[in-house]
């Protein structure tokens, strides 16, 4: 098969801050994009990627009635068009369980409408209204969102983080309606500290991976009990957590320090890695699903990074293959600059390891391939 | 084919026989083999693949067995050919010795011929004479035995005892083949009784505390000859030697005088072997070398001595002791064995002494290495003496030890006077630059210091212990090179105060500029004077002003991001929905300003030769700006989206954040402008998550209002610190629920207040 690795890029009128994979369609490349605009419509695209073409398309437009400021897809196949979305109203912020009606229906552009564009971007479809399913009652000022975690292993299970609270969430599903049975909540251990970011751990149901200001540190939420904590992990505000895929306790984060550091949560004592990444805030970080080798970067420096961690990956490179080649030390793959904007989403296709998204602020996304180099590193 | 069937069933022969014969003749290992058969019943049965299969697998058994039957022959004609060289020898030899053997018999004819013609001649005679000197014989030992009572008192009168065992041992001989005579036995009585009282003088003597060694040495052998039990002996003799000898030991170090008395005696041969290393004179106080050497000379002769002795007195004779009779006698190898355990032993002791004394004084270099001089010089003699105990390596051992630590202990206090130099640095008072220098100029001096304490160990040192004195000195530059290479790691450390990291990051860009090559030199110069200039290739002078730059880069970057946290903790506690209408530039400007200016004069400490910018307000206030015009109108029009992506992507401007490290000169201007692009950023990009209400918006734009004025004059980009502002207020301008900007004239009556109140706190 032809190998495609250009990049395309979707643009959309509005500003946006939120980008998910559509995480129970692992068939095509689906991504969510929210826009973010404080007065004005606001809308939900579902794009979908095309690797035979190279092409990305608005599958559908979702109208939204808020500035979205974060949102989660539903991580079980079952429920992949459930959306979890806080957005603000102007005064306060809420969050809510909707449903992307008519999302499985291909609505492919004919081929009339592409002509008549001048084969530039084909205009999205016709905003619909989502869904909503249920309010989930946790509400919060302005500007504290940080973010609602749908656990992947347990799907019922999702957290909603505010700066100052988190609270989880057991959903189920019935046929007419949804419901939510509200679980514990949790407050930073200190006053006047606020969460920056969290993560559920893939390797332990029950374990939640938060940032606190400059700490890292593990719950598990059953008791809400902290497990592990890694003090002044940054020297600023953390930003993004993740676990590796593959090896249990072993965590990167990434900072408001430009910095992305490797972690094993079970020593306090220093990071296994700290690499200087950017030259602006590191807004996100996290692994590709399949290859712990690979780790996608995003900063306010407007540039999307990809790297190569080998060394702490579930497969290192074996030391009695003589001397390690350049090519194979960690450290930069590549630096894509399509970009001209603060990027702050990133996320890897919920379809295929070498694809992935990244969002700017300025409704920009853009869909990208690992290099076939690297690619062919990893595979061979 | 066939052949090697042929080989095969005659190996097979045994073992098929021992079975109950059984006719197969489908087993192509058998007798019995059908071949034909088989290759139809294979024909038969297996698919083409398998064939294929099978005849491959033939075929390579076939040349196994091949290779196999070559080897067996190869090696049976090899053993054929070595019987015929053997006896084709054998055959050669037994001729020769034929000839040999018959020259030989006719010689022994003519001897025997020989002999008894001289025996028929001499046999008359003989007799006769043999018989005289036999009475002159018993004539004389009659005298003797008569004598010897008397003979034995005067000679223990005399305390000639050694003439007097002489004497005794004589007789005894003589008494013991006629004692069955009466006369002969009283004599013998008489003279047991006189050598009993000897034995018991002897033994009285022994016990005398101040006997001399020699006296010691003598009378002990002289017993070992009466009495039989030599083990006895021999043990009481060394544990009397232990005793003293270990007594030495213990009193060590003595008194002053009797110190220097026991050194003078030994004082010229030691000079005249080693004069510059034996150059300290007895009237200098008492230091660790100085006990060494006293020591040195003091014990270590004793213990030669006792090595002397014993090989002269005990280990060369093997005489049957004269009263006992029946002991036991000790081997040579056991003997020997007893002197050299106890001889280790006191070695050891004082080699531990010299160790312990050198240890707790850790005397200078020079000094250390007399004092090392001193253990090792007086055990050549012994190791000479007892080549298999390894005396001296092991001393060698001990003194290399002391050596390195000496060497270590050296370049720890470098390493810890490094570290407390620069965390010092933050703590010191007074100006940065002076400070700078003198840290530095401490550094420089720590390490010429440990230099000159440890280079000149080198050579001697590696000479005394015969060592090659490369690996040492590669050794002391490495760990040079990691106390200096010490200054960028404890740079990086963790600092309270922010200045401090300002100020470690001059430190670190003086080490480039200057600092490393100083050290470097030095090395250089040490290790250059004693031919050991191969070894300071080993300080990677390069790689270590890299590890200082990216120390410095380091520190810088963090310092730069403290003042962005300030900004962002400074815009994430406002409540911008509720604030009050903008009265004055907030303290969030001053912060900035104030922060930047205080950077900058440390700054211009540290970076010398730069005019500094100001930062206060340059000429007239600004015009309004083309971003702020634009928000007016659209303030006024009533937005659409529209408009406002185009006015984005007009003032959007990619800047790049990237440190000015990638210069590699650092100007406090560049520096500066790093600082205020990262705080401008971090501020651009806290208003975007942030929602602002009117006043809030209208209070950002005062503030943007008075940097645009400050700011700009003092950067090296302007445009980017611009473009920033613009972008700043556009954010804002997105994130505000009603957004109306303030008049121009308000905006720079309330600047023009801030300057003035700025001018007043500078002045």
């Amino acid at each position: 098969m032809f190998e495609f690795n250009g990049t395309a890029s979707y643009q959309m009128k509005q500003q946006a801050r939120c980008l998910s994979a559509l995480e129970g369609d692992t068939d095509h490349n689906k991504f969510v994009v929210c826009s973010l605009e404080l007065r004005g419509e606001n809308e939900l695209h579902v794009l979908d990627f095309n690797e035979d073409t190279n092409e990305v398309c608005c599958q559908r437009v979702y109208a939204h009635p808020n500035e979205v400021w974060a949102c989660a897809t539903c991580p079980a196949p079952e429920h992949f068009d459930l959306l979890i979305t806080t957005h603000a109203s102007g005064t306060e912020l809420k969050t809510t369980l909707s449903k992307m009606v008519g999302l499985d229906e291909t609505v492919r552009p004919d081929e009339d409408s592409r002509a008549a564009d001048g084969g530039g971007q084909t205009p999205p479809p016709e905003a619909v209204p989502l869904e909503e399913l249920l309010e989930l009652p946790l509400t919060a000022s302005l500007g504290e969102s940080r973010g609602v975690l749908w656990n992947a292993v347990l799907p019922e299970q999702v957290v909603v983080l505010h700066a100052k609270q988190l609270r989880l969430y057991q959903l189920a599903h019935g046929i007419s309606a949804s419901t939510a049975s509200e679980g514990i909540s949790f407050a930073p251990p200190v006053d006047g500290d606020c969460f920056c970011t969290g993560r559920w751990d893939p390797h332990h149901a029950h374990a939640l991976g938060l940032a606190v200001e400059r700490t890292i540190m593990t719950v598990d939420t059953r008791t809400m009990k902290p497990a592990h904590t890694l003090p002044d992990a940054h020297t600023q505000r953390v930003r993004a957590l993740d676990y590796n895929p593959n090896r249990p306790y072993v965590a990167l984060s990434s900072g408001d320090d430009f910095a992305i550091k490797f972690w094993d949560l079970r020593k306090s004592s220093g990071p296994l890695h700290s690499q200087r990444a950017h030259s602006h805030w590191v807004t996100s970080a996290s692994y590709n699903r399949f290859h712990d080798q690979l780790v996608l970067s995003s900063s306010s420096d407007s540039r999307v990074k990809l790297w190569r961690v080998s060394s702490l990956s579930s497969s290192p490179p074996s030391a009695d293959e003589g001397e390690i080649d350049e090519g194979d030390a960690d450290g930069l793959v590549k630096t894509f600059e399509e970009h001209d904007q603060s990027v702050f989403g990133t996320a890897w296709s919920a379809a295929d390891a070498w694809i992935f998204a990244s969002l700017s602020l300025d409704g920009k996304a853009v869909i990208n391939h690992v290099p076939p180099a690297e690619k062919y590193k990893i595979l061979l | 084919m066939v052949r090697a069937r042929e080989l095969l069933s005659k190996f097979y022969v045994d073992a098929q026989e021992a079975r109950p014969h059984e006719v197969d003749d489908m087993n192509i290992d058998a007798v019995e083999f059908n071949a034909d058969k088989y290759v139809s019943a294979m024909l038969q049965n297996k698919s083409l693949d398998e064939l294929v299969q099978r005849g491959n697998a033939m075929v390579s058994e076939i040349k196994n067995l091949d290779s196999d039957m070559q080897m067996l022959v190869y090696e049976n004609y090899n053993k054929f050919i070595a019987a015929t060289d053997t006896i084709r020898q054998m055959k050669h030899r037994v001729e020769d010795m034929e000839s040999q053997m018959s020259q030989l018999e006719t010689n022994m004819n003519t001897i025997a011929t020989k002999s008894d013609a001289v025996n028929s001649s001499l046999s008359a005679r003989r007799g006769q004479l043999e018989k005289l000197n036999g009475a002159k014989k018993t004539l004389t030992k009659l005298q003797f035995i008569t004598d010897l009572p008397s003979l034995l008192e005067q000679c223990v009168l005399d305390e000639k005892y050694e003439q007097a065992v002489q004497y005794y041992k004589r007789a005894k001989r003589i008494l013991s083949a006629v004692g069955t005579v009466a006369s002969f036995q009283g004599i013998r009585d008489e003279a047991d009784l006189l050598m009993r009282r000897l034995v018991q003088l002897l033994n009285l003597k022994l016990q005398e505390p101040d006997l001399p060694v020699e006296a010691l040495g003598t009378t002990t052998r002289l017993l070992l000859q009466l009495d039989a039990n030599e083990e006895a002996i021999l043990k009481d003799f060394l544990a009397r030697r232990r005793r003293v000898l270990l007594e030495v030991l213990n009193n060590f170090p003595p008194p002053p005088i009797s110190r220097e008395d026991a050194s003078r005696p030994d004082e010229g041969e030691g000079e005249a072997a080693e004069p510059e290393l034996d150059a300290d004179s007895p009237n200098e106080p008492p230091s660790a070398a100085g006990d060494v050497r006293a020591l040195g000379s003091l014990f270590m002769p004793q213990v030669v001595q006792l090595q002397e002795m014993w090989n002269s007195l005990f280990m060369s004779d093997a005489e049957p002791t004269v009263m006992g009779g029946g002991g036991a006698r000790l081997s040579a190898e056991r003997k020997a064995a007893m002197v050299s355990e106890l001889i280790v032993e006191l070695t050891g002791g004082y080699i531990e002494l010299c160790r312990q004394r050198l240890l707790e004084e850790l005397p200078p270099p020079p000094e250390l290495l007399r004092g090392l001089y001193h253990l090792m010089h007086p055990i050549e003699p012994l190791h000479a003496l007892l080549p298999a105990a390894a005396l001296l390596p092991r001393a060698a051992r001990v003194a290399e030890a002391l050596g390195e630590a000496e060497m270590e202990r050296q370049l720890r206090t470098l390493g810890e006077q490094v570290a407390a130099a620069v965390l010092g640095l933050t703590d010191g008072s007074g100006a940065v630059g002076k400070r700078l220098a003198s840290v530095e100029a401490a550094i420089c001096a720590h390490t010429q210091e440990a230099l000159l304490r440890t280079a000149p160990l080198l050579l001697p040192l590696c000479e005394l212990l015969g060592l090659r004195p490369d690996g040492m000195a590669k050794h002391l530059v490495k760990r040079l090179y990691a106390a200096i290479l010490d200054v960028a790691r404890v740079a990086r450390l963790p600092t309270p105060q922010p200045e401090g990291m300002l100020l470690r990051a001059g430190l670190c860009l003086q080490m480039v500029s200057s600092g490393v090559a100083q050290v470097h030199a030095m090395l250089k110069a040490q290790l250059s004077g004693q031919g050991l200039r191969g070894a300071a290739l080993g300080f990677d002078a390069a790689a270590m002003v890299r590890e200082m730059q990216s120390s410095a880069d380091a520190l810088l970057e963090g310092f730069a991001q403290k003042l962005s946290w300030g900004v962002s903790k400074q815009m994430q506690t406002t409540d911008w929905v509720h604030a009050p209408a903008p009265r004055e530039v907030t303290s969030l400007v001053g912060a900035i300003i104030g922060e930047l200016r205080a950077t900058q004069l440390l700054a211009s400490q540290i970076l010398h030769g730069e005019a500094l910018r100001s930062l206060l307000p340059q000429g007239p206030f600004p015009p309004t700006s083309g971003a702020t015009q634009i928000l007016q109108q659209r303030a006024k029009l009533g937005g659409s989206v529209a408009i406002h992506k185009d006015l984005q992507r007009m003032f959007a401007r990619k800047i790049s954040f990237s440190s000015t490290s990638g210069h590699h000169k650092i100007t406090i201007a560049g520096m500066l402008t790093h600082i205020i692009k990262l705080t401008l950023k971090t501020l651009l990009e806290e208003s975007r998550v942030c929602t602002f209400s009117r006043e809030g918006f209208q209070q950002l734009h005062l503030d943007c209002g008075m940097m645009r004025w400050v700011l700009p004059a003092c950067v090296e980009q302007e445009a980017d610190v611009l473009s920033l502002l613009d972008e700043i207020l556009i954010s804002c301008q997105e994130r505000c629920l009603d957004c109306v900007p303030l008049e121009h004239a308000v905006l720079q009556r309330l600047c023009d207040a801030k300057r003035k109140e700025l001018q007043l706190s500078y002045s």
